[in-house]
Formats: structure tokens, C-alpha cells, sequence
């Protein structure tokens, strides 16, 4: 079996199946950190604690929009994610792949064109993001090796993959499979799982802030 | 016995081996970094090498044995659509014809059909003057072939002579930047990096602002994929295939090429924002002509200078003119069908690969005089800080601005 062959084949399985069996076990495992006890008695509404949360925090909060700082990472920070998921769910290869290996998806494939656009905005952003974790003295502080992990692992997928466009190579096919198989494979163990758990931690907090009937 | 390293100019008690220390604090992540990429550049390279050997190439430019000629295609014949957006798909597309003799019957002249309307448009190449040589002068198309790029340029097949990889601009070009290399190793080499005279004071005030900051290291990282991409694409005939071979350039060629094309509109948005960071400070002051008139303290001495010195504002507007050049001319290859004549095409190929040279060369000078050639300068771009000696030494204009209106920010951990 080549190299390619193994890439495409089983290393693809075995990555794709660590990755969905991780990604539940950890979302299980945070979803059981109930609290125990009796809970004290609610002061507000739990639910519209947590609606309001998982809403309100799509933008900054109001002490922060006169912030040049908050706006930059607001904007490079949607710029980079949606530029991403319409990139990796709308581009043709990528359909073309997640139809013949996985599922149908429901919807066309965008434009050439119009996908480049969306790489080309994620790269700003992402880039833009992660040379201010360089040098804003304090992201500095509290970035972890996790971190830089994650970006760059991220970044390399990306690089890779634009550089396969011309789909004339195998090499750079199976170079760029083969990164996203490990970022699957770190992703579950990483801050990557981000992706599933924002839901999670803005209900939660928006839940224990309604029930303490706080507004923040 | 240890010998604790002493900073030169610190004061008697004060920590010596602080700054030092921070700096190399600084220099960390920045070299995991960089091992980083050479390492992942390196494995490219090797596994391109390896599995160009050893893997059956994707499509094949020769034709099968046996295989029966047939006439070229025409390009896109009258009345047949534009290939619909999506991919190319190369595998096959030309039949049993090879990619070879195709390209030889259009140097040979092959003309194709057109629905365009203007003359010479059936005509896929065909010798031309550059624009802005005027009248064509009759004996230019006798006269015996002259040599020298300068000659080149005002024949008819200029254009074809000056991408020739073995005389041409990717030779020179090669040669150019490698002489520009050596003169940077050898002043580094005789002349070391430039001390802060008087040593680091321990007393760092703000430089440049977080925005500044990230605008510069995110250009400086598109910038210099753009450059290896660009790099490869115009110098890889006559330098990288006789070292890696057809197969495996094919494979780095494809790459830089994709990245090429996607990185170019991000380079130009960043461009836009470094112009408006950065212009400031680099207009040019009668404070430049003495700079310049001491060597720029290159040589030794003392060179005043105000927030920028002159070779840092001659750095600013190489970059963002011909980088504006490198962007215009880009968006017209990007965009051939729409935005391009012929001869407009010609133009840019040969601006972009010539101001991209140019900007190259420059960038080698700013890298080294931004990473070991200065002392403390590197500190100034990452942290926003910059020491007090330092902007003394380098600065001094500036720094005594500052003091008299009352605007040194001083930083603290
Ligand atoms: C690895 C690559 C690079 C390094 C290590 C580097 C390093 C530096 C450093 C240390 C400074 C501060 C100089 C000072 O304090 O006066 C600086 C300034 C500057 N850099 Fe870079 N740089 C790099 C790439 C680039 C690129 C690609 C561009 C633009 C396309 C750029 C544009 C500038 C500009 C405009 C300044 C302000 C000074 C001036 O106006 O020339 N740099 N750089």
C-alpha cells in the first residue's frame, strides 16, 4: 500500500473515528459536571438568563464598544471563522470529498471564485489574530503551547490546502489529507473543541446568571 | 568560578544581565517559529523529491505509444462557452496531444479562431514591441541579434527574451539577489551588529502601537510566503530545476503558484493597512540629507535621525509603491481574460518579476537590520518598547521631540 493510498484509506478512518468518539466522550464528560446538592432557590428566570447569554455574546458588551481592540478581535475573529466554514463546507473539493465519504450535503458548492474570496478572508484573520497573540504583551502571557498549536496547526491545513487547488499533484493532496488528519486527531484533546463547546459555557453561565438574576 | 556575561555600559549594581535576558525571552517562540516553518519547508522538499521518484505522475504531457496525432485544439473555438466556473481539470484535457507539441505550434505561429474583435487576437503569440517603444524602426527586425538585456528590450521578441531562463530575467534576477545577499553576509560579517551606544539603559519607552505591531508581522509573514512563492515561480527554470529536477519543481511549482494567486489580494489589504499605520514619520526631513552625508552611521560615527531614518522611509515607500505595483499588475495576470491585452499582460509579467526583485532586495536589508544587524531594534517591533540608549543612538531626533513636548510614554512590565 503507498503512501497515498494508507493517507486516503485507513489513517482517514482511524483519524475521523477518534475524532467523532473523542469529541463525544469530552462533551459527555463536561455535560455530566452537574452540580451536586440541592441548587438554592432561583431569584430570576434560568432560561432567559441563558437564551439572552447564548445571544448577547455573538457582539461585545457595551463597556467594551469604544474599544479599538475588542472591535479588531470581534471582526478578524467572525472574519476568520466564517471565511473557514464556508470554505470547508462550500468549496467543491471539499463537498466532492464529504459526499463520497461521509454524507450528501444539502446544498451546492459556491464558485471558484467566490471560495477563494473566503480563504483569502479567513487567512486575514486568522493571521491577523494570531500575530497579535505575539505581541500584545498580555495575550502573550496567557497564550499556552496549546494555543499556538492549534492556530498553527490550523494554519498549515489551510496553507496546504490552497496550495492543492490546482489539484495537478498527488503529493500535495496527500500532504494536505494528511494534516487534516492530525488536526482531527488533536482536536478533541485541544482548545479546538471550542468549535462544540461555546453553546455549552455561554447557556451555562447565562443559566447560573439568570438564576442569581444578575444582568451582565 | 562562573562568569556572569556583564552588559556593556550597565551601571555598577543595577541587574546586568536583565535585558538580556528579556531578549532572549523575546527570541523564543519567535525561533520555534521559524524552526518550525524551515522544518515543515524542508520536509516539502524531500517528500516532493521522494514521491516525485517514486509516484506515477498525475497527468502525463507525453502522449501514449502508438497514440495518433490529431490537429491542435483550438482554444476556445467561436460560439463554445467560457469553461464554467469550478475546477480546471487537467487529467486528460488534451487528448493524446502533448502539452509539447502544442506549445511548439503556437511558437511557430498556429493561429486559432476568435470571436474578439481585434486584429491580432487569432494570433496566440507573436513578436511585439513593449508599449512605449514608439515607431517601430524597420531595421529592428533585421538587424542580427543583439546581446544585453538593454538590446532586448527594444526588439521585436523582447518579451520572450527577457523570461528566457537562461539569459534572461530569472537568471539576472538570481544573480542580483545573490550578490545583494553577499554584500548583507559580509557587512555583517566585518562590521557585527550596531551596539546602543552607552548600553541598555533599562528605561524603555513606547515605540510603535499594538496596531502597528500587528499590521507589520502580519505583512511581514504574507510578504515572505508571497516572496518564496514568487520566488520559486520566477527563478525555479534556471536555478531549482538542475538541483531538484522537472518532476519534483513541478509539484513546488503548482503550490507557489495557488498561493501565489491567493495570498496576493490578502498581501494588497495589508499593504493598504502598513500605508496608513505607518505613514507618520516617513516623509522626508532635511534631517535625511545629513544621515545620508554620515553613512548613516554605518560605517561608525553618529547619524541623527527623527522617528525614521532615511533608509527606513526609503524602505516605507519601496514597499507600498511597488508594492501598489506589484498589486496592480497581479490583479491584471489574475484576471487575463477580463483585464488584460496582450501587450498590458506583456508589461505587467515583466514589472512584476522586475519590482519584485527590487522590493526582495530591499527586504533582505530590512530583515537584517531589523533581526541581529541592530541591537534592540527587533525588541522595538515585538514588545512596542524600545530602550532609551537605543532611540538615543538610532533616534535621536525623535527622542529629544518627544522630551520637549512632554510625550515619552514610558513602559512598565
Ligand atoms: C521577517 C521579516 C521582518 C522583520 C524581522 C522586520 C523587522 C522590523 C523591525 C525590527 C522594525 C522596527 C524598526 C524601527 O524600530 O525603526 C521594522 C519596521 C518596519 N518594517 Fe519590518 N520587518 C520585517 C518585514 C517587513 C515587511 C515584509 C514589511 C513591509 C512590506 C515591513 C515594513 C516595515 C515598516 C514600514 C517599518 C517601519 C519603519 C519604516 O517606515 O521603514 N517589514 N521592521
Amino acid at each position: 500500500m503507498s503512501l497515498i493510498e494508507l493517507i486516503e484509506g485507513p489513517f482517514w478512518t482511524f483519524s475521523a473515528s477518534l475524532f467523532v468518539i473523542f469529541v463525544f466522550w469530552r462533551l459527555v464528560s463536561i455535560l455530566d459536571l452537574r452540580r451536586r446538592g440541592a441548587p438554592p432557590k432561583p431569584q430570576g428566570s434560568r432560561l432567559a438568563g441563558a437564551i439572552r447569554a447564548l445571544v448577547v455574546r455573538f457582539v461585545p458588551r457595551s463597556p467594551f464598544t469604544r474599544s479599538g481592540r475588542v472591535w479588531f478581535t470581534t471582526l478578524a475573529g467572525y472574519a476568520f471563522h466564517l471565511g473557514l466554514f464556508v470554505l470547508l463546507l462550500a468549496a467543491v473539493p471539499h463537498v466532492e470529498f464529504i459526499e463520497k465519504r461521509i454524507v450528501a450535503l444539502p446544498w451546492e458548492p459556491i464558485s471558484r471564485t467566490g471560495f477563494i474570496i473566503a480563504a483569502e478572508i479567513s487567512f486575514l484573520g486568522l493571521i491577523m489574530l494570531y500575530t497579535r497573540r505575539f505581541v500584545d504583551p498580555l495575550v502573550r502571557k496567557i497564550s499556552r503551547p496549546d494555543d499556538h498549536i492549534a492556530s498553527l496547526l490550523t494554519f498549515i491545513v489551510m496553507l496546504t490546502g490552497c496550495m492543492a487547488l490546482g489539484r495537478q499533484s498527488v503529493f500535495l493532496r496527500g500532504l494536505h489529507m494528511g494534516l487534516v488528519e492530525l488536526w482531527l486527531i488533536y482536536f478533541p484533546f485541544s482548545s479546538l473543541m471550542h468549535t462544540f463547546t461555546w453553546p455549552i459555557s455561554r447557556l451555562v453561565t447565562g443559566w447560573e446568571a439568570g438564576r442569581r438574576a444578575v444582568r451582565w | 568560578m562562573v562568569i556572569l556575561p556583564q552588559v556593556p555600559g550597565a551601571l555598577p549594581g543595577a541587574p546586568a544581565s536583565r535585558p538580556t535576558r528579556r531578549r532572549r525571552a523575546l527570541l523564543g517562540p519567535w525561533l520555534a517559529l521559524v524552526a518550525f516553518l524551515a522544518a515543515l519547508f524542508l520536509a516539502v522538499l524531500m517528500l516532493a523529491s521522494v514521491s516525485a521518484q517514486t509516484a506515477e505522475p498525475l497527468v502525463s504531457v507525453r502522449p501514449p505509444e502508438g497514440a495518433v496525432p490529431v490537429a491542435p485544439p483550438t482554444l476556445r473555438a467561436p460560439g463554445v462557452p467560457r469553461r464554467p466556473l469550478g475546477f480546471d481539470a487537467p487529467e486528460n484535457t488534451l487528448g493524446s496531444k502533448s502539452d509539447s507539441d502544442i506549445w511548439r505550434a503556437i511558437r511557430e505561429g498556429a493561429a486559432g479562431t476568435t470571436s474578439a474583435p481585434r486584429p491580432d487576437d487569432g494570433m496566440l503569440i507573436e513578436g511585439r514591441r513593449p508599449p512605449f517603444v514608439k515607431a517601430p524602426r524597420p531595421e529592428i527586425f533585421t538587424r542580427p541579434p543583439a546581446s544585453g538585456l538593454l538590446a532586448d528590450f527594444t526588439r521585436a521578441d523582447w518579451w520572450a527574451r527577457i523570461r528566457n531562463a537562461e539569459a534572461g530575467l530569472p537568471r539576472i534576477g538570481g544573480y542580483f539577489l545573490g550578490v545583494v545577499l553577499a554584500v548583507i553576509v559580509l557587512y555583517a560579517f566585518i562590521r557585527g551588529p550596531m551596539p546602543v551606544e552607552g548600553g541598555f539603559s533599562g528605561r524603555r519607552i513606547r515605540r510603535f502601537r499594538l496596531s502597528q505591531r500587528v499590521v507589520h508581522w502580519s505583512i511581514a509573514i504574507v510578504f515572505i510566503l508571497m516572496a518564496l512563492t514568487g520566488l520559486a515561480l520566477q527563478l525555479g527554470r534556471p536555478f531549482l530545476i538542475p538541483l531538484i529536477g522537472k518532476d519534483a519543481f513541478s509539484v513546488i511549482a503548482t503550490a507557489s503558484m495557488q498561493a501565489h494567486n491567493l495570498f496576493g489580494p490578502v498581501l494588497i489589504v495589508l499593504l493598504v493597512l502598513l500605508f496608513i499605520t505607518f505613514l507618520p514619520g516617513n516623509f522626508p526631513s532635511r534631517a535625511d540629507i545629513i544621515w545620508l552625508i554620515k553613512g548613516g552611521g554605518f560605517f561608525g560615527g553618529h547619524a541623527p535621525a527623527g522617528r525614521y531614518n532615511l533608509g527606513e522611509k526609503g524602505w516605507f515607500w519601496t514597499a507600498t509603491l511597488i508594492g501598489a505595483l506589484l498589486g496592480a499588475t497581479g490583479i491584471i495576470m489574475l484576471f487575463p481574460d477580463d483585464l488584460g491585452t496582450r501587450a498590458l499582460l506583456e508589461i505587467s509579467v515583466f514589472l512584476h518579476g522586475a519590482g519584485a526583485l527590487i522590493v526582495i532586495a530591499y527586504l533582505m536589508g530590512h530583515i537584517y537590520l531589523g533581526t541581529y544587524g541592530t541591537e534592540g531594534t527587533f525588541e522595538g517591533m515585538v514588545t512596542g518598547c524600545v530602550d532609551e540608549n537605543w532611540a538615543r543612538t538610532h533616534h535621536e531626533l525623535w527622542l529629544k521631540e518627544l522630551e520637549e513636548k512632554g510625550e515619552i510614554e514610558e513602559c512598565r512590565e
